[in-house]
This record gives structure tokens, C-alpha cells and sequence, in this order.
């Protein structure tokens, strides 16, 4: 059975047009999960995120163009991360933040519960 | 194109801009556009994200990194090992980025990294050559310092205009004390640690010693000042050899920490090798004791650091110890023209391996 943040990260990755992966990392929690597909592109690009964290914790976005696509990584208070893959060679950031602040409260929610 | 040209142009046409910058073969080049901003709270990040960026197994093309609300860093890679980076208020990065691209293919202003990499390499000589003046300065006169010798022959070449091998003089009445070290590092880390131990030998330095007590006092010192760096797992190296000639009486004493002797009377070679203090430079004090040598007139000695013998060769192999000695032993009246000569034949066009000082003295 799927936890609730799992279905939050789900939900969050059938809204994102153009999203073929997502993950949930952190700094803080040792939990890493993933949904979707070509998940390894995150997973191999998940020290960028990790280590754009400036010292004042107040990253907000990342965002990591390469030759495939995009990785768009929305921070949570500065410490956990949630990254999404895209084929989009230019990363929609008005797209990006609607959806940041559409699903900031649940993430930060469920979050605390983990 | 030219850093400085870039960052004028990007001065001139981006007015968010904070600052703007390159990183090129990891060296970071900045251009600090706002006077109000503390640049360096953001390089650690700029490198830290540059050095992930750069990684041959990722593929990055360009990366934007949101943070403090208004600030928005943008790293832009234009080739390997060249990034372009600005940080700003403004979030829209296309029009910085299809500038840059005009700036550096359209505007046919090819990027050449060689170029912008002789650019700082022509400040750094300047620099290098204003810390070889000083070093020089440092460095006593050895026709002057050296004129109570029959023959004195020097080489001293380091591997960079500057180095960490050095050699002190000091004429008393009848007595000349002569010192030649070998500092851990090379260039301006080796140069810096040989002004350090000059500074502190001549505050240890008393004519009254003996040549290994004047050693113990030096390492003595060294110690005690760089503690804190020791703790902390660096600090200054140095072997040496320290030798005090008596002209009146021809008599040398000598003590040292890893820089060999040789001692040439009547055609017959002696080698004194010195233990190396730096691996284990407590035993080694506690056990270190001077030499005495009688000297007659056509008597020779002959010391180097460590860079003579450990030169590789076109052959693949080190100049090395037995080679040197076979030099002194066969030859007739050896000297260090001789030494060295043979030494460039082997060097070929092989990079120099370490800084060098050597001295041949004949009394």
C-alpha cells in the first residue's frame, strides 16, 4: 500500500506537464522516494540538488539543463528536495512555481510526518 | 575573447546583474559588480556547483539556482572546463543567455580558453617574478659569502622561477657557517616556507653553537610556532645540512637531516648520508650529533637536495646517488660543472622533477 506521501508525489507528477519522473530527497530525512519513469536520470543527477543548498538554507529552485531534458527541483524550507524530470530543453519556470506553491503546504505537511 | 572584455560587456548591458564571473580550469575569475555585495558568501556555492557541474559522467548544459527570495544564480557552460556564471535579481536569464551565445559565436568573438588562460598566467608571472626579487633578496651573495674558498661552484635552479630550497651564509672571523635546506612544496608554497625557516635560523642562529644543536634549535622553534598546524595535519618540512668551517685550523663539523654529504680527499670519495628527519623528526633530533672533519688544502665537499638524484631521465630512470658518486670517484678533479652537465644529459626535455640547490666547495 502506498503511503500518503507517495500518493501526494504521484499526484504531483500527473500534474506536471511533461514529467516523466519524480523524487523526494533530503538532507535531513534518509528517506528517497521515486515514482515514474527514467527515475535513474534523478538519481544520477541527485548530488546537484543536494549540494546547491546555500548555507542560509534558503534555496528555493534548481534548475539543471542537460542534453536529455530538464531537472527542476523544488526545495522545502532549504533541506528536502522534490526533483522532477522533463524532456523540455527550456525548463517552464512559470509552470515550476505554480506548481511549487500549488503543493508547498501539502509537501511540507506530509513531510512532517515522515 | 578576453575575460575583462566579457565582464565590461556584461557591466554595461545587465543592470540586475550582482556580479558576473568565469571559472576556468577551475579557477575562479570574478567580477564584482555590486559594491555592497560580499562576493565570496556566494564562490564556495559558485565552486561547489561547478565542480558537480563539470563532472564528465553529468552531461549539464546550464544550471539556475534560486535562493534568498531575490537572488538567482545562473552557471553557463560555454566548454569544458570554462563556465560562465552571474548572479542576479532578475530571474529571467534568456536574454543574458542569448547574449553570451552572440557575445561568443555570433559576433564570431570565438571563445579560446588558451587565450583567457595566459591572461591570469601573465599576472601570476609578474607576481612570481616580484616574489623571485624577494626571495633573491633573501639569498646571500656567494662571491661575496663564499670568497675564503680555494673553488666554490653552485647550482641552485628550482622547478618554478621560485622554490623551496634555499642556502644561508654567515662569515664570523675565521669561521664561515654554511646552510642549505630543502622545504617541503615548490613555487610560492615552497618559497614562503623557505623565508619562514631563513627567518628563524637567523634568530636561533648563535656562532658559539654546533652545527646540530643550531638543527635542534631551528626544529625547535618551527615546532613550537606552527603547532596549531601540525594538530591540524600540515606545516612546514625542511631537511638541511648545516656546516661550519673553520678556515684557520681546515676543519668542518657538519650535521644534518636528509642532505647528504660527500667528502672528496686524495682522489678517495666518502659518502655521509644524513638520516631524514622528517620521518621521524623527534628520534632523530634526540640521536642528532655534529661531525668533525680534518680537511687539507684541495680537500672537497659536495651536497644537494633531494631534486639532483631524484631527476627522471629520457631513460625512465632517476639521476640517482650512485651515479653521482661515480661522477666524483672517477673523474680526476670532479667538479660541479661537471655534475651538472652530466645532469642535463640526463634531464633531456623531461620536466624538472624538484627544486635543486647544490655546492661543490674546495678549500
Amino acid at each position: 500500500m502506498k503511503s500518503s506521501f507517495e500518493v501526494l508525489l504521484n499526484q504531483f507528477l500527473s500534474s506536471f506537464s511533461n514529467a516523466l519522473a519524480v523524487s523526494f530527497n533530503s538532507v535531513e530525512i534518509s528517506i528517497s522516494i521515486e515514482g515514474g519513469s527514467d527515475v535513474e536520470i534523478l538519481r544520477a543527477y541527485k548530488d546537484i540538488p543536494m549540494l546547491s543548498i546555500d548555507e542560509n538554507f534558503t534555496t528555493s529552485f534548481s534548475f539543471i539543463i542537460i542534453e536529455s531534458g530538464s531537472i527542476i527541483v523544488f526545495f522545502i524550507d532549504g533541506v528536502h528536495f522534490i526533483s522532477v524530470y522533463t524532456q523540455d530543453k527550456e525548463p517552464n519556470k512559470e509552470l515550476a512555481e505554480r506548481m511549487y506553491y500549488k503543493f508547498y503546504e501539502k509537501f511540507k505537511n506530509e513531510i512532517a510526518n515522515l | 575573447m578576453k575575460a575583462q572584455k566579457f565582464f565590461s560587456e556584461v557591466r554595461s548591458n545587465f543592470t540586475d546583474i550582482l556580479y558576473s564571473g568565469m571559472i576556468l580550469n577551475s579557477e575562479i575569475k570574478l567580477d564584482k559588480i555590486d559594491p555592497n555585495l560580499d562576493a565570496d558568501d556566494h564562490e564556495a556555492l559558485v565552486m561547489r556547483l561547478y565542480f558537480l557541474a563539470s563532472n564528465p559522467e553529468k552531461e549539464i548544459l546550464h544550471l539556475i539556482n534560486q535562493y534568498e527570495e531575490e537572488k538567482y544564480l545562473y552557471m553557463m557552460k560555454v566548454s569544458k572546463d570554462v563556465w560562465i556564471f552571474i548572479l542576479s535579481r532578475n530571474k529571467s536569464f534568456a536574454k543574458f543567455h542569448f547574449y553570451v551565445k552572440f557575445l561568443l559565436v555570433e559576433s564570431k568573438l570565438e571563445y579560446s580558453p588558451e587565450e583567457e588562460i595566459r591572461l591570469p598566467e601573465k599576472e601570476e608571472s609578474e607576481k612570481i617574478a616580484s616574489a623571485k626579487r624577494i626571495q633573491d633578496m633573501i639569498l646571500p651573495d656567494l662571491n661575496e659569502t663564499l670568497s675564503k674558498f680555494r673553488l666554490h661552484e653552485f647550482f641552485y635552479q628550482p622547478q618554478d622561477v621560485i622554490g623551496g630550497d634555499w642556502y644561508w651564509i654567515k662569515n664570523e672571523i675565521d669561521e664561515t657557517w654554511i646552510v642549505i635546506g630543502d622545504c617541503t612544496g615548490h613555487s610560492v608554497e615552497g618559497a614562503l616556507a623557505s623565508i619562514s625557516i631563513i627567518s628563524i635560523l637567523n634568530q636561533v642562529y648563535n656562532k658559539d653553537l654546533s652545527p646540530h644543536m643550531l638543527i635542534k634549535y631551528l626544529y625547535k622553534s618551527l615546532e613550537d610556532i606552527q603547532k596549531q598546524q601540525i594538530e591540524k595535519g600540515y606545516g612546514i618540512g625542511c631537511e638541511l645540512i648545516v656546516m661550519k668551517f673553520n678556515h684557520k685550523i681546515n676543519e668542518m663539523i657538519y650535521s644534518g637531516t636528509g642532505l647528504p654529504l660527500y667528502y672528496l680527499s686524495k682522489g678517495k670519495l666518502k659518502f655521509n648520508p644524513t638520516r631524514k628527519a622528517i620521518l621521524n623528526t623527534q628520534k632523530i633530533l634526540r640521536y642528532l650529533r655534529s661531525r668533525k672533519i680534518r680537511m687539507k688544502q684541495g680537500d672537497a665537499i659536495f651536497t644537494h637536495s633531494d631534486g639532483l638524484a631524484d631527476q627522471f631521465g629520457t631513460n625512465g630512470k632517476k639521476f640517482n646517488k650512485r651515479t653521482l658518486m661515480s661522477i666524483l670517484s672517477d673523474q680526476d678533479s670532479p667538479t660541479l660543472s661537471g655534475i651538472i652537465e652530466a645532469f642535463k644529459n640526463h634531464k633531456g626535455n623531461e620536466p624538472q622533477t624538484d627544486d635543486i640547490v647544490s655546492l661543490f666547495l674546495k678549500i
